[in-house]
């Protein structure tokens, strides 16, 4: 039985936010063939976020602690400087960064994705506004695949890493902090099998 | 005739950041700064606008029409955010 087949009796998942999706529905990329299928789409695990958003949290707050002590750590004059215009100005700018930095991290996590199709598996890094790279290799190219699991939060939410080795001069992809690694490392030795069938 | 007087309401207000009247020395300073300092934060805003576009191009999802929204709001509140500043 081919082994899409066998992968077909995991349901499509349409959660959007999902790190671990089979058969994403309305999902398509740019470079994706005509008879290609998403088999997996990989984000890294959501847990691996939560740096970020505690520190939101902690920015959101930052205001509201400093205009609550700022009569007793700061002087007279000073205090006098912040009358409502500045204040007003200094919120709302603060709050802006706090934004900006808020979604710039939601937007590198939620498109720094790694796709496993029927033909290939793809690895879509983001790095801040200036920098993008996008690797591939193709199923009948991958010589080894390896997956890691180290590390107590890793161990606890079941995340690690894939390393995928090809021919290509350029031959490591990494699949970083990805859900279920040895799913991913059993689905992409069967498809490999069935690529070469 | 009204685009005429918001316009000549900007000028004057970005040149009175300049005078020497009666403004405190420091709040000048300040509103400077923060409008020097959101000018180029515009520019990494639209420079964001156009990353979140190459990434929806290439990645298309439920969520990228979303994603594109939520910027160019963000691109136009920092730009509103620069005008009512240098309009103190």
């Amino acid at each position: 039985m081919s082994t899409l087949k066998t992968l077909e009796k995991y349901k499509p998942n349409g959660n959007p936010f999902s790190s671990f999706a089979w058969f994403p529905p309305r999902v398509n990329f740019a470079t994706q063939e005509e008879k290609e299928k998403i088999v997996l789409l990989l984000r890294q695990h959501w847990v691996t976020n939560l740096g970020w958003i505690i520190a939101c949290v902690f920015f959101t707050l930052l205001p509201y602690l400093f205009f609550s002590i700022k009569e007793i750590v700061l002087s007279g004059e000073i205090i006098d400087f912040f009358t409502p215009q500045v204040v007003f100005v200094l919120l709302s700018v603060w709050y802006l960064l706090v934004f900006g930095f808020m979604f710039s991290r939601f937007i590198h996590w939620y498109y720094n994705v790694y796709i496993v199709t029927t033909r290939r598996i793809i690895d879509v890094d983001f790095y801040g506004v200036l920098y993008k790279k996008i690797s591939e290799a193709d199923l009948n190219k991958i010589q080894d695949v390896t997956h890691t699991t180290i590390g107590t939060m890793e161990l606890l939410f079941n995340f690690g890493e894939v390393r995928v080795q090809t021919a290509a001069e350029f031959s490591d992809i990494e699949f970083e902090n990805v859900p279920n690694p040895s799913d991913v490392h059993k689905v992409i030795g069967e498809l490999i099998t069935d690529n070469k069938h | 005739m009204q685009i005429e007087s918001s316009f000549d309401q900007v000028w004057e207000a970005i040149a009175s950041l300049f005078s020497t009247e009666e403004h405190l020395p420091a709040i000048k300073f300040f509103k400077i700064a923060v409008a020097v300092f959101l000018v180029v934060y515009l520019f990494y805003t639209f420079l964001v606008l156009r990353q979140v576009k190459l990434m929806s191009q290439f990645l298309a999802t439920n969520i990228s029409p979303i994603a594109r929204i939520i910027t160019w709001i963000y691109f136009v509140y920092t730009l509103f955010l620069l005008l009512a500043v240098i309009a103190m």
